[in-house]
């Protein structure tokens, strides 16, 4: 059975994803030189700057096939949460921040994109548990066998 | 095929999306070769303002600073925040 719900959040996380994966990898110098910038990532900066996008491309692959939505739409949300605590960290202990983040995005503010991130972090978390009840529900519903 | 519709319909919109985004040209921490506008006087060696960014310079030697090597800040200046080869001679 289709679950249109979910559908709906992993198409929305797979633009997102998708979008700012592609903006890392085309303009990869600049996410480079700003995770130079971070106190946190510095001394990793180059394999940050090649781990990140590759994760997410990763994602939107399991978020498009129905079959491994489910784990797309947990390493989604894991993925958002650890973005969501890196700002959540800058904001409390770093006075200047950089941001490394891709394309319109970027145009946000910090204390803006905790709140994008927030959100988005709850929608993935939201659309997982929805796959994942929803299967238990079906299990629960299917016939039990004759014997 | 329905249920792959939604999310390649997304993934499309992203990679359109990427092609109307604009991008400018960002030279910060590169390192390039700065010529000093105020040579011989090194009362604003470190003022950023103070510099022009050259392909090549010869100094002409002895104390006074004629150039720096250096990272760009970004703005086509060099960033004397951060660690620079100061020249003078050569």
């Amino acid at each position: 059975m289709r679950n249109i719900k979910s559908e709906i959040i992993a198409a929305i996380l797979v633009l997102l994803f998708a979008y700012t994966a592609i903006q890392k990898y085309i303009d990869h110098n600049t996410f480079l030189l700003t995770l130079k910038d971070s106190p946190l990532f510095h001394h990793i900066a180059g394999l940050i700057s090649w781990i990140v996008p590759i994760t997410e491309f990763g994602v939107v692959s399991l978020l498009l096939f129905p079959t491994l939505r489910k784990t797309g739409l947990f390493l989604a949300a894991l993925l958002l949460a650890s973005f969501t605590l890196y700002i959540g960290y800058m904001l409390i202990f770093i006075p200047n921040l950089p941001c490394s983040c891709g394309g319109i995005i970027s145009l946000l503010s910090w204390k803006q994109h905790l709140v994008f991130n927030i959100f988005f972090t709850s929608l993935a978390t939201y659309g997982w548990y929805d796959i994942k009840s929803n299967k238990n529900i079906a299990i629960r519903r299917s016939p039990t066998p004759v014997t | 095929m329905k249920q792959y519709l939604l999310g390649f319909v997304a993934l499309v919109t992203a990679i359109t999306l990427n092609s109307f985004t604009l991008r400018t040209e960002n030279h910060r921490g590169t390192t390039n070769i700065y010529k000093y506008l105020d040579y011989p006087n090194d009362a604003f060696i470190n003022n950023s303002a103070h510099y022009q960014q050259v392909s090549s310079i010869t100094c002409p030697g002895g104390s006074h600073r004629c150039a720096v090597e250096a990272q760009d800040d970004g703005t086509g200046l060099p960033d004397l925040t951060v660690p620079y080869t100061p020249r003078t001679k050569n």
